[in-house]
């Protein structure tokens, strides 16, 4: 099996003001994270905010959400703020069983984490 | 002497008199003390509070030759509170059904209190009569008392007023010294025996109430028929320190206990209760029979008292078809194969609790709707007969008595219990016994290799699987936890070997095999660490989970439940 068929990131700036948007689709496991973690290298820009559109993913692991505590890390420390937006079922089961809704900021959708960003 | 014919010297009449009074006091006081004998040793050996209590009534109205007497006591509640009953003699209980307890009035303080015998020989005349509202006196309709005859009982040990003997009379002064000396003598034997029936009361009741706390409920195990059952000696008051238990491992494995702590009482009670609960906890650990075995003696040995301690531990594994066993120095367990006759597992195996060090196991087949016996030496020991020819009565007991049709399990057991004590048993009788009911159970394995594809290879395995045996509920969960335990073994191992999916009844049971011993380490992450989720999700996520050593590694389960239905 190609590990490239099992997650495909891909990053943008979208909006205005713009926004770093991430969308990650497939499967995210301790084999396939490492592409996330490498697609976040060096994002967001200082004072950008990163978006999350999670409406492909299928399934995420330990291992994802330290990728995405990382990025939370990472964001907050460059003065921008880190949304998940459309959550899948099965993903929002990790996040809530591991108590990390409390860390996320979780949206149903882009437009939404886009009117929340412009308007503030 | 000079006196005249057939007149006696009035000295002499007098000294005659005098002999014939001292005669008298010396039969009464011989009456007295053998009317005491008698019943003190009637009282002092009556354990039974009721029987007991009236009895000394009896008694005592008799010897004092009232009317009628009545003794009122005090006992305290399960809930620590005091209350006071009563036993009548000489008339109906009726005859104060309709009256009020006695209260601490003038007349009846000094016996309440403890102060002192009260005798009167008209107590409508005596100043302390008559005070107190709203009767002012006896109640009306209360049989007449003239003579009134009081005398506290009071406890040797604790010194406490345990209650009181009261006698009437509708006659005047028809209580003299003697009857009160008689009264005294009665109510001291009397307080002993209510000391002694309150001690061996509470002996009892504590006892039997740290057996039963200590005694499991023995509740449904999936996939089997369980049979417990526990007599009591049929003679002798003290609870014996038998047990009997039924733990569910991981895996859908099950382990069976029996055990028995020599001696009686609460210190053989206390013990059997630390006992099983340390082979509880040993077997939850997942150690191997002859290491709960060996854990549990080492416990015994520590403990104080020094009774020695049997015990058969034994695990059957449903994947594997096996029964896998140990016994500390027990009667042997028998397992019959559900075509099968009895097999007596008559392995020496090790010594008992306290006194073995090491302990071997054994492993035998045990097909699905075979069975599985353990008991206790109650069952199979009779004075006169070895304990041999007691296993050999019982195995041809269940040669006869069980057979692959045996539909309801309990009389079964019955009828063997009724067979080998013929309905008296001089100790404790404890009996387990366990078939394999073979329910369904349906497994599914998956070969792991050492690449990081493999965990979504996993997930796709246990998704196709679930299909397959229709249970989509659990699948997020499953596939999460699945995905953890594969990660950790790639990860942490290198190692990878198997994954197991086992579906039995409400539970689901996820194994992964490796090939390190080395057990997993449980963290708890804070919220923002990036690393240490895996096995925290895993524990969320399912009901329990562990790891056993395999012997060429381990193997790291973990269980979730089904929804019913």
């Amino acid at each position: 099996m190609d590990q490239g068929e099992l997650v495909s990131v891909a990053v943008e700036q979208r909006g205005s003001p713009p926004v770093v948007l991430v969308s990650v689709r497939g499967e995210l496991d301790f084999s396939t994270t490492p592409r996330l973690v490498d697609a976040l290298n060096g994002q967001p820009p200082a004072g950008q905010h990163l978006v999350f559109d999670l409406s492909g993913l299928g399934f995420c692991d330990s291992s994802g959400l330290g990728a995405l505590i990382a990025a939370h890390k990472a964001t907050v420390a460059a003065g921008g703020r880190m949304f998940l937006a459309a959550v899948s079922k099965t993903v929002l089961t990790a996040i809530t069983v591991t108590s990390l809704d409390q860390l996320f900021d979780i949206r149903d959708s882009i437009d939404a984490v886009l009117a929340e960003v412009s308007a503030a | 002497m000079s006196t005249p014919e057939g007149q006696l010297d009035p000295r002499l009449e007098e000294r005659i008199r005098d002999l014939e009074q001292k005669v008298a006091r010396l039969e009464a006081d011989g009456r007295l003390v053998d009317t005491l004998r008698e019943v003190g040793l009637r009282l002092t050996a009556q354990l039974d509070l009721d029987l007991l209590v009236q009895q000394a009534t009896d008694a005592a109205t008799i010897a004092t030759g009232a009317s009628f007497g009545a003794f009122f006591y005090n006992l305290i509640d399960d809930y620590g509170e005091s209350y006071t009953l009563y036993t009548i003699s000489g008339v109906p209980r009726s005859a104060f059904e309709s009256f009020p307890m006695p209260r601490n009035t003038k007349v009846f303080a000094p016996t309440f209190s403890g102060a002192g015998t009260v005798i009167s020989p008209d107590i409508t005349a005596d100043e302390r009569y008559g005070h107190n509202e709203p009767h002012l006196g006896m109640p009306k309709g209360h049989l007449p008392v003239v003579s009134y005859l009081a005398v506290p009982v009071v406890s040797p040990t604790s010194h406490e007023v345990l209650g009181g003997f009261f006698f009437g009379h509708p006659d005047a002064a028809r209580f003299n010294d003697e009857h009160a000396r008689l009264a005294e003598g009665l109510a001291g034997y009397t307080a002993i025996a209510l000391d002694n029936a309150r001690l061996f009361a509470r002996e009892r009741t504590l006892a039997t109430e740290l057996q039963r706390t200590m005694l499991p409920e023995i509740g449904d195990v999936p996939g089997f028929a369980v049979v417990p059952r526990y007599l009591p000696a049929a003679s002798g008051s003290e609870v014996g320190g038998d047990w009997l238990d039924v733990i569910e491992l991981p895996g859908g494995r099950t382990a069976f206990v029996i055990g028995d702590v020599m001696g009686r009482g609460v210190q053989a009670a206390s013990t059997m209760g630390q006992i099983r609960t340390a082979i509880r906890a040993y077997a939850l650990l997942d150690l191997t029979a002859a290491q709960v075995l060996r854990h549990a003696s080492e416990l015994a040995s520590a403990m104080s008292g020094s009774q020695f301690i049997t015990c058969v531990y034994a695990v059957h594994d449903p994947v594997t078809q096996t029964l896998t066993y140990a016994n500390a120095g027990h009667p042997p367990p028998i397992v019959v194969g559900p075509n099968d006759a009895p097999t007596v597992l008559g392995d020496r195996l090790g010594m008992p609790l306290r006194v073995g060090s090491t302990f071997e196991q054994r492993t035998v087949v045990f097909p699905a709707g075979s069975s599985l016996l353990l008991y206790t030496d109650g069952l199979v020991e009779r004075r006169g007969l070895p304990l041999p020819d007691g296993i050999e009565l019982l195995d041809s007991a269940l040669r006869e008595l069980l057979t692959p049709d045996s539909k309801d399990l309990g009389v079964m057991c019955d009828q063997l219990i009724e067979r080998l004590t013929n309905g008296a048993h001089d100790d404790d009788v404890a009996l387990l016994f366990a078939r394999d009911i073979d329910v369904p159970r349906r497994t599914a394995m998956m070969a792991l290799v050492s690449e990081p594809v493999v965990a979504s290879q996993a997930r796709h395995f246990v998704a196709d699987t679930l299909a397959e045996w229709s249970l989509t509920d659990p699948l997020d969960s499953a596939a999460m936890v699945v995905t953890e335990l594969v990660s950790n073994a790639i990860r942490h191992t290198g190692a990878p070997i198997a994954l197991h999916l086992y579906h039995f009844g409400q539970r689901l049971v996820v194994e992964v095999l490796d090939a390190d011993d080395r057990p997993p380490r449980r963290m708890q992450p804070s919220i923002q660490d990036e690393n240490h989720r895996g096995v925290y999700i895993v524990d969320m996520l399912t009901r329990r989970w562990g790891s056993r050593p395999t012997g060429r590694g381990k193997v790291v389960w973990a269980e979730l439940v089904l929804p019913s239905g």
